[in-house]
């Protein structure tokens, strides 16, 4: 069976629009504009992502797949899980972009990355839809719903077509909503999920020697993570711990060369990035607290890399809506133990509980 | 009785993270938002479907038999607050 695959262009970016004094205030901009984004894994479709946070050399274009398997364990069991290849690459002209609370790990270099979840469902209930009795009781609460849809000023014959499901029950007969759930879910449920990614990357870096020559030489950066996540019973949250390496390089530091002075004759110097590319690896592990509520969603994270032996704290709090009702900006606060807190406001793609 | 084969498509969109569907008492396994059952013809037949993700987030199911759409769920949404829904509808095959 065929089956046309949509392509999807979405466009994401980040901004700090303005931001409080702090003693590096370019390193901790990176942090607050790195925007959640990265969702490989939130439907089957082939999506093409454009990103751009902060400064230029972060921005990315991105090609990813995704496949899928749901399927039941056992009657009250059932699993979700999904396998995604992404490809990325740079817009701009390198740079050292990555940063701590940065998700996606290398978007200064041209990527592969592939994801895998595996999220488990307990506490389903598969209704005896063949039992008269189980029957009356669900038809019972439809009935209830296009009562309360025509209440409302829906037409009946409109009402009469709306789905039964926990939606229109919640909307239109919530005090039903309980013994909807209970036809199709055990009273005792619970919701987790695990998973790890594995990226690899190849990235250019130019560079000077003292001599004044300039050198050329490409780096193979890669990384790993693992997470497990817990969806608490009853509220729009998500509990996620987790821990990430990343075997990565940057530019060594920036100077001016000038060759030795001849006497009276002009000199010539040249700034750049002096020698080669240094280690910046990353041990991150980390714990994530993700909440929706009506208006508004927050994301609350502590983090801490062992490379560079310091904690950090990354809260965006989500706030204004895109054109599909979405929840896709607000104002960001993130903290780094060494270098201090900024605020600063954003616009990223719709928030997810389940990035 | 004489025996038709539905197969069921499911798309979705504002994060559902995961969604199961069964026909009477068995499980339809879906392999990339795709799976098929063989049921009794003619006869009259629940869809059931359950899902988790985003509060908000919307799931659609349909059910053809060939070219011809037997069955067929818009939209159906995670409330405000949830995590989790679910729902049932009859079809005839």
């Amino acid at each position: 069976m065929h089956r046309v695959v949509p392509i999807v262009l979405v466009f994401s970016f980040g901004a700090v629009l303005f931001a409080q004094s702090s003693p590096t205030p370019a390193a901790l901009s990176r942090i607050v504009g790195e925007a959640t984004a990265d969702r490989d894994v939130d439907s089957g479709l082939s999506t093409i992502e454009l990103e751009a946070a902060t400064d230029d050399t972060s921005a990315t274009v991105k090609a990813s797949r995704t496949r899928s398997v749901a399927m039941p364990v056992d009657r009250a069991r059932v699993v979700f899980k999904s396998w995604s290849l992404a490809a990325s690459a740079p817009l701009g002209e390198g740079g050292d972009a990555t940063t701590l609370v940065s998700r996606t790990g290398f978007p200064d270099a041209f990527t592969l990355k592939g994801k895998y979840t595996r999220y488990i469902f307990k506490g389903r209930r598969l209704p005896d839809l063949t039992d008269s009795e189980v029957v009356k009781r669900r038809d019972d609460i439809c009935e209830d719903v296009v009562e309360g849809a025509v209440r409302e000023g829906v037409k009946e014959d409109e009402a009469k077509l709306l789905n039964c499901d926990s939606g229109t029950v919640a909307q239109y007969a919530p005090h039903r909503l309980h013994d909807h759930n209970a036809l199709f879910f055990e009273k005792k449920r619970s919701q987790w999920m695990w998973g790890g990614t594995a990226t690899v990357g190849h990235r250019e870096f130019k560079y000077l020697q003292q001599d004044l020559s300039e050198h050329t030489t490409s780096k193979t950066p890669w990384g790993g993570s693992a997470f497990v996540a817990l969806v608490p019973r009853n509220t729009a949250m998500l509990l996620t711990a987790g821990a990430e390496y990343r075997d990565k390089y940057k530019d060594a530091d920036a100077k001016t060369l000038c060759p030795q002075s001849s006497g009276t004759s002009s000199l010539e110097c040249k700034t750049g990035s002096v020698g080669a590319p240094v280690d910046a690896d990353e041990q991150i592990v980390y714990l994530e607290l993700r909440r929706m509520m009506l208006s508004r969603a927050v994301s609350f994270k502590a983090l801490y890399d062992f490379e560079k032996d310091q904690f950090g704290l990354d809260v965006p709090i989500y706030m204004i809506r895109n054109s599909d009702a979405g929840l896709a900006g607000g104002i960001r606060v993130a903290w780094l133990e060494t270098e201090g807190a900024e605020v600063g406001v954003f616009v990223t793609s719709s928030f997810s509980l389940f990035p | 009785m004489a025996t038709r084969r539905v197969d069921f498509t499911v798309t979705s969109k504002g994060g559902v993270q995961g969604s199961w569907i069964a026909v009477g008492g068995d499980d339809v396994p879906l392999v990339n938002d795709e799976g098929s059952i063989t049921l009794q013809s003619p006869k009259t037949h629940f869809l059931v479907w359950w899902f988790v993700g985003n509060p908000g987030a919307k799931l659609t199911i349909e059910g053809k038999v060939g070219q011809q759409t037997v069955v067929e769920v818009k939209e159906s949404t995670i409330p405000p607050g949830q995590t989790e829904g679910a729902g049932s509808k009859r079809f005839d095959v």
